[in-house]
């Protein structure tokens, strides 16, 4: 799995538990490692302040937010989604 | 009036305002005249099935939900909310407490249903191992006028001991709530109320059901989206928002929500948990045109039973409870059970008064005869003043005793909150050191807090720690004790048993 810098960076933001050596593999637990549901808030802004992408109301739950992998694939399916729309 | 079943609050809102939008769940709306036809479907099944008295929906805030609930009512039932998020366990012993003779499920609860034991009905909007799906062919078309006295719906609380208790509400109980809730906000077709709460606690049933009887639109947000207002009243136009203290502190922490952010809001209704006044003051800034309400009462009285509207800081601390609502009477109790004109435990009588714990043996110490009539005694301390009514004092079990004194935890985080602008406090003792968790900005100086406790606390109540910490809040929204008291053992080096 492989993301862009910027993204690694922005997750490692709102996770206050993870050492700045350890690495950010695809499928860990991003709530064990401090993102709570209200620095969730704040990755949405984030991420969509950084991508130009707007979450719709559907893709809000927190299981999109339970790991790398699964943020990361929200995120590209989103910008494909923009991408298409034009 | 006189008490009517709570389905009619519904039915009110639908002749009021039938096309108009009930329900939305992200993009997708349901108008009046829908949701009722599908609630007919749902109860039309539950009579086919026959003998129906309670009903456990287990759904997570879906439209399952709130056909859930009045499917149940049309079919002559009480409700039984659970949250499909719960460990089974916990769900299994709740359906067998409440021994409920149907489970309505959506998907997520479906996923549940191998671990929750035999169950005589099972309806579902799609196809489960087991389960029946609702025929349009079986809707009903008359509905029950039952007494007020049966049930409308049973709520668990977790209390602090973990057990969770059953509180049975009966129509008549919940019709007094929602009556005098009609009269307090002016609330019509065109509002939207937000859905924040998980429909398990007891303020969800504010939500739900004001927002039905006044014809208004019921806007679901899920938990990650109920932590941001801003967007959802901005993008979904909601005018009456409701939510814990604990959220907004969080908020205002991170600075989230800019003064006149949402001039759309027409009320706000505070309930759950002490009000911070710094809290107040900061939605006020953020929401200009909205109503600060700050309601106070529990799941055994039907939601809420007094409230104060905020109008700019006049105290320091928390702000008061206030009055009591219409129909309601209050008693304060003092340590040896006799009626103290100024200070003293809650207690309430009145329409909104529940019957008595689904399991009587937890009835026991939790009612007092005053003047020949029983009443509630909710645990909580508080104190009549002459300007503001009621402050709440924290709970009677938040009183501790450290080297001989008697402390109200309570008055030590309220001293915290009066510390600094954005701060917020919860007190511990444990195992005779008192303890405080401090959450604020990260700028926030701890050691100028403890000068500052230092000035207006006596000594032997002052914390022998502060700690700083984000937030650490329960589903429900409100401060963690449980776990905030543990991490505080941890720091101590202390285990807890």
């Amino acid at each position: 799995m492989t993301w862009d810098t910027e993204f690694e960076c922005v997750i490692r933001c709102y996770l206050p538990s993870l050492d700045m050596d350890a690495a950010l593999e695809p499928d860990l637990a991003l709530p064990a490692f401090g993102l709570d549901s209200i620095g969730m808030v704040g990755l949405v802004a984030s991420l969509e302040q950084m991508y130009g992408i707007v979450f719709p109301d559907e893709e809000l739950v927190p299981a999109n937010f339970a790991t790398p992998r699964a943020a990361w694939a929200t995120v590209t399916s989103l910008i494909a989604r923009d991408r298409i729309a034009g | 009036m006189p008490p009517r079943p709570l389905h009619h609050w519904f039915l009110d809102g639908a002749r009021a305002n039938p096309d108009g939008v009930a329900l939305r769940i992200n993009s997708t709306l349901w108008t009046y005249t829908e949701l009722d036809a599908l609630a007919r479907t749902w109860a039309g099944a539950l009579v086919r099935h026959g003998g129906c008295k309670r009903v456990g929906v287990l759904a997570a805030k879906s439209l399952e939900s709130y056909v859930g609930f009045l499917a149940t009512l049309y079919a002559g039932a009480a409700f039984v909310p659970l949250n499909p998020e719960f460990p089974a366990e916990r769900n299994r012993a709740v359906l067998a407490a409440a021994d409920v003779d149907a489970l309505i499920v959506d998907p997520a609860g479906a996923a549940q249903l191998d671990q929750l034991g035999d169950l005589p009905l099972v309806l579902a909007g799609e196809q489960v191992p087991g389960g029946v799906v609702p025929d349009s062919r079986d809707a009903v078309v008359s509905l029950p006028d039952g007494s007020p006295d049966e049930l409308a719906y049973i709520l668990f609380t977790s209390g602090s001991t973990g057990v969770p208790k059953g509180v049975p509400i009966r129509h008549r109980n919940i019709g007094a709530f929602v009556e005098v809730c009609l009269g307090r906000y002016d609330v019509g077709p065109a509002d939207v109320f937000s859905q924040v709460y998980e429909l398990t606690f007891d303020l969800s049933m504010f939500e739900v059901w004001v927002a039905w009887a006044s014809g208004a639109c019921l806007t679901v947000l899920n938990r990650l989206q109920a932590l941001n207002p801003l967007r959802y009243v901005r993008s979904h136009g909601i005018t009456v928002w409701t939510s814990t203290p604990s959220l907004v502190g969080a908020l205002r922490t991170r600075g989230a929500l800019p003064a006149g952010s949402m001039p759309g809001l027409r009320h706000t209704v505070f309930c759950g948990e002490p009000l911070p006044v710094e809290s107040a003051a900061y939605w006020q800034a953020a929401a200009p045109n909205a109503v600060v309400d700050n309601l106070y009462g529990p799941t055994e009285l039907a939601v809420a039973c007094t409230g104060h509207r905020y109008a700019g800081a006049t105290t320091e601390g928390t702000v008061p409870i206030g009055e009591v609502f219409p129909g309601m009477r209050c008693a304060l109790l003092d340590e040896d059970g006799a009626v103290d004109p100024r200070v003293g435990e809650l207690c309430f009588t009145g329409p909104q008064m529940f019957g008595g714990y689904l399991d009587p043996a937890n009835d026991v110490g939790k009612f007092v005869e005053l003047d020949g009539e029983t009443w509630y005694r909710t645990g909580d301390r508080a104190r009549l003043t002459d300007d503001v009514g009621l402050v709440h004092l924290g709970r009677n079990d938040n009183q501790v005793k450290v080297q001989g004194y008697r402390i109200e935890l309570g008055d030590i985080e309220s001293a915290v909150r009066a510390a600094g602008p954005g701060l917020d406090g919860v007190a511990f003792a444990v195992d005779g050191t008192l303890v405080a968790f401090v959450t604020g900005p990260a700028s926030t100086d701890l050691a100028a807090v403890a000068k500052r406790l230092a000035t207006v606390l006596p000594g032997y109540m002052l914390p022998k720690h502060l700690w700083r910490t984000e937030p650490v809040l329960t589903g429900n929204g409100k401060a963690d004790r449980l776990a905030l008291r543990a991490e505080a053992a941890r720091r101590l080096g202390l285990s807890l048993s």
